[in-house]
């Protein structure tokens, strides 16, 4: 797309976009722009991300040897802690929601900002501060308590930070459930004329439901820390059993809180899938009204399953036995937005850009996490390989293989429209399908050392599992390159990729019909919508034939 | 018409849209408020529920009057901040009424924490503080107690937030720097006072009644 | 603005009327639990506490916090609320209610 082009699209005097009105620090650290607050956020969780990757760097390197050869117990057990919390909270829970969740809702619904814009900002540096205690945890010798501080012995005989860690992790929460509100708020209350319910893009519906979770799940957790903190702190008797406290408890609390947590990172990478394989297949999405019910099952059904994560510590039986069934349950909607995504793609006209590489990669890694969460749902199965490297291989499919992937298939999908730059393909397309095989060559083999007795957490391990150790390792490498390649180019593009057109891949959707950058007020004039999402193609058509008129869902006034 | 515009705030086109928003939205935080606070209740129902004798000895050490006329209290402040936010939302009520009320509530959350002070002084004085030198022999009584003064406490932090909010309303109200007649703010901190009234109606059978029948 | 006033001048009884009612009703109830917790019924004592509670919670919240004029909205975030924390108390006391201490 050139300059040309470009200049013909505008029939507006030139105005700055939001990215240059407005260039003081100043402008930046009080802002109330969705879009500007989303780049803030972006820069955070970047940087936590590679923290958290460091961490566990520095665990995969002295796994490469069954006896360890440079860190300690102490040492390690402190870095796998410090992975989890970072990654869990400080870069899995506000990845896509408070990045791209920010930027694109209020575009999405065709809105000039979110609902409560202050509050919008207040959450980021809620975030800021949390992220300050977990600095100052790791810098004070950090927690070994692992990311789920289970009791007594976080309460009682861990002699580490348990209470910054724990404080860093409460604060951050009440970011989560500030930009839950906010959202739920906008997507009710913002939404452009004609922009009913049943014609929002798949993306918005995973962030709403996304947010409905963050609302009512966070505030449990809250909880089940302020109990930690207050026993470890104030002395006060909450999980000791001597004074007959239940440690089961806290778990209880905890995972009521954690098990939607993963939906929290689940649900807005399966938003992201859904907007980018149409616009690559050229395909409208197959079964638009059973996606939307998959994700509200999704998010609904994954509050009654938490027990799954406790079928080894002392629940009943009886408990244990409903929580099986239902984890059963949750694999039907998400089997069914499995099977739509790739029935979207059935007489397509697909093209492998990179977006797509990471959708697809996504559709392929989250079955074979989701599958692996099948043999966990089941007792029997689930009690020989708790606590090993299957349920490490099992969660990373889904959190790194999944929400990662298409973390990265947005960055990649709406770098243009938040930069107004193009990135350069070739690159994209490498880093991509590096990622895919350095990911499969470092969880892979955990599948099957866990499967054959590796345990989870320790710092050494019989020598019987090396090879599987050291493979994981090396893909760790080739993983860790494949992430440093987009901090690369991406960053290169800022200052000489070429300019993006408002729309540079022909996608549907309010947020390719406005400029690119967008304006600080998102649409130089009021949208109004009057078809349903993803129309690529006419109906009984397959294939789209890119005809201007059917892309966009927008109707000038 | 400038005291509505000085009310409207980005992204709104208009005040009632806004009010709506803000309304809803204040709703699904008390959403939230209602898992954390359900959280604590929970926290303690299985503790009660693996402990019934000691959490029964437990209860019966709390006094029935601080905590009943405590009770009393918080409703007598739902009174006059109901009062409050009704006469701000209909048409040609009185400023002074208004305010009035407004300054009651304060009063009256105010009065709540010197009984609940009174309360803990007691409390510290009968040696009800888990840890050595407990007044009570089975050990889950200090865990009642160990509840106790964590859900009082957290219910004391988030009634004094609340008198905060309502003496600043008060305050910009009486020197008019705010209008609160129709004020979305003063809907916002009516609804979060109840339900800082409501996590009091549940604690109170849950710390003051147990034990009493036996 | 005195004409205003007027209208609902004499009415201000009617807004402390219905308030004033309701706010009767809960200290009535108040003290009622109170002697209730007194009288021996087995777990008939416990649940009438909770019970009580659970009427003047609904009291604040329909009259007070004026539910029942409020938008179907507002009606579903707090029933949302409501049905998640009855979730988390089901599903946990199904585990602590059946343990049996073998297992």
């Amino acid at each position: 797309m050139t300059d040309a082009a470009l200049a013909d699209e505008l029939p507006f005097p030139p105005r700055a976009d939001y990215l240059r009105a407005g260039s003081t620090l100043l402008s930046w650290l009080a802002t109330t722009d969705h879009k500007r607050i989303a780049i803030l956020y972006a820069l955070t969780i970047t940087v936590f991300f590679f923290m958290g990757g460091a961490a566990i760097t520095a665990v995969r390197v002295e796994l490469f040897v069954p006896n360890g050869w440079f860190l300690s117990s102490d040492t390690y057990n402190r870095l796998f802690s410090f992975h989890g919390i970072i990654m869990v909270w400080f870069f899995l829970v506000p990845s896509i929601p408070n990045t791209f969740g920010n930027f694109l809702l209020p575009l999405m619904i065709g809105a000039p900002d979110v609902a409560f814009p202050r509050l919008n900002l207040f959450s980021w540096y809620l975030t800021l501060v949390g992220g300050i205690f977990a600095v100052y945890t790791l810098v004070a010798g950090g927690v070994d308590t692992g990311w789920t501080f289970y009791t007594p012995f976080s309460t009682m005989f861990s002699n580490t930070h348990v209470l910054t860690a724990a404080a860093a992790v409460f604060v951050v929460g009440f970011a989560s459930i500030a930009t839950g509100v906010n959202f739920i708020a906008t997507t009710h209350m913002l939404r452009a004329p004609g922009m009913t319910w049943f014609r929002l893009p798949m993306f918005v519906w995973s962030i709403y439901a996304t947010s409905i979770v963050m609302v009512l799940a966070t505030p449990v957790l809250a909880i089940s820390l302020m109990l930690v903190i207050a026993e470890r702190w104030l002395g006060l008797p909450i999980f000791d059993p001597a004074r007959g406290g239940d440690p089961i408890l806290f778990q209880h609390l905890f995972w009521f809180y954690s098990h939607p947590a993963v939906y929290i990172m689940v649900l807005p990478a399966m938003g992201v899938v859904s907007e980018i394989i149409p616009c690559f297949a050229r395909r409208r999405l197959f079964g638009y009204d059973f996606m939307v019910y998959a994700i509200v099952a999704i998010a609904g059904i994954g509050f009654f399953v938490w027990g799954h994560h406790m079928f080894v510590s002392g629940q009943s039986p009886y408990a244990s036995l409903i929580f099986s069934f239902l984890s059963f349950v949750i694999a039907v909607p998400s089997a069914i937005k499995v099977f739509n995504w790739t029935a979207s793609l059935y007489r397509g006209q697909i093209s492998f850009n990179s977006p797509m590489l990471y959708a697809l990669g996504f559709v392929g890694l989250f079955t074979t996490g989701g599958l692996s969460g099948l043999f966990l749902a089941s007792i029997p199965i689930d009690v020989h390989v708790t606590d090993t490297y299957f349920v490490v291989a099992h969660f990373h499919y889904i959190m790194v293989g999944g929400s990662v992937s298409a973390f990265f298939g947005a960055l990649h999908f709406w770098w243009p429209k938040i930069t107004g730059k193009m990135y350069p393909e070739s690159w994209a397309q490498f880093a991509a399908i590096t990622m895919y095989f350095g990911f499969n060559m470092t969880f892979l083999p955990q599948f099957v050392a866990g499967y054959l007795g590796m345990p989870r957490r320790y710092h050494t391990y019989p020598a019987e599992f090396q090879v599987y150790n050291v493979m994981s390792s090396a893909g760790a490498a080739v993983l860790a390159a494949a992430y440093l390649l987009p901090l690369m180019y991406l960053t290169w593009s800022l200052f000489h990729g070429l300019r993006a057109s408002g729309n540079p891949w022909g996608a549907t959707g309010l947020e390719w019909t406005t400029t690119s950058p967008p304006p600080p007020h998102n649409f130089d004039i009021q949208p109004l919508v009057d078809r349903p999402p993803y129309q690529y193609h006419a109906e009984g058509q397959s294939a789209g034939t890119d005809s201007p008129e059917v892309q966009n869902a927008r109707s000038l006034r | 018409m400038t005291e509505a515009t000085s009310l409207l705030r980005e992204p709104w086109e208009r005040l009632e849209r806004q009010r709506q928003a803000g309304k809803f939205g204040i709703w699904v935080f008390l959403a939230s408020e209602t898992l954390f606070f359900g959280a604590l209740m929970l926290t303690y129902a299985v503790c009660r529920v693996e402990h019934p004798d000691a959490f029964a000895a437990a209860g019966r050490e709390t006094n029935i009057w601080f905590g009943t006329i405590n009770t009393a209290i918080l409703l007598t402040s739902s009174l006059t901040m109901a009062v409050a936010s009704q006469a701000a939302a209909e048409n040609g009520r009185s400023r002074r009424l208004i305010l009035v009320c407004l300054g009651a509530t304060a009063a009256l959350g105010l009065a709540f924490m010197i009984v609940k002070g009174f309360e803990y002084k007691e409390d510290i004085e009968k040696h009800l503080l888990p840890g050595a030198g407990f007044a009570l022999r089975q050990p889950a009584a200090q865990l009642f107690y160990g509840l106790y003064w964590l859900v009082t406490g957290v219910h004391a932090i988030h009634l004094t937030i609340g008198i905060v909010l309502v003496v600043r309303l008060v305050l910009l109200g009486a020197a008019r720097q705010i209008r609160l007649r129709g004020s979305p703010e003063l809907e916002v901190t009516a609804l979060y006072w109840h339900l800082v009234d409501v996590i009091w109606i549940f604690l109170y059978p849950l710390i003051y009644l147990p034990g009493r029948a036996s | 603005m005195s004409g205003e006033r007027g209208r609902h001048q004499g009415r201000s009884s009617g807004l402390w009327l219905r308030n004033a009612s309701v706010w009767a009703a809960l200290l009535g109830l108040l003290l009622l639990s109170m002697f209730l917790a007194y009288v021996p019924m087995g777990p008939l004592t416990v649940a009438s506490g909770v019970a009580i509670a659970v009427i003047k919670s609904a009291l604040v919240v329909v009259f007070f916090m004026e539910l029942i004029r409020a938008r179907a909205l507002i009606r579903l975030a707090a029933l949302a609320g409501l049905i998640f924390v009855a979730v988390m108390f089901a599903l946990t006391l199904a585990d602590v209610l059946t343990r049996t201490g073998k297992i």
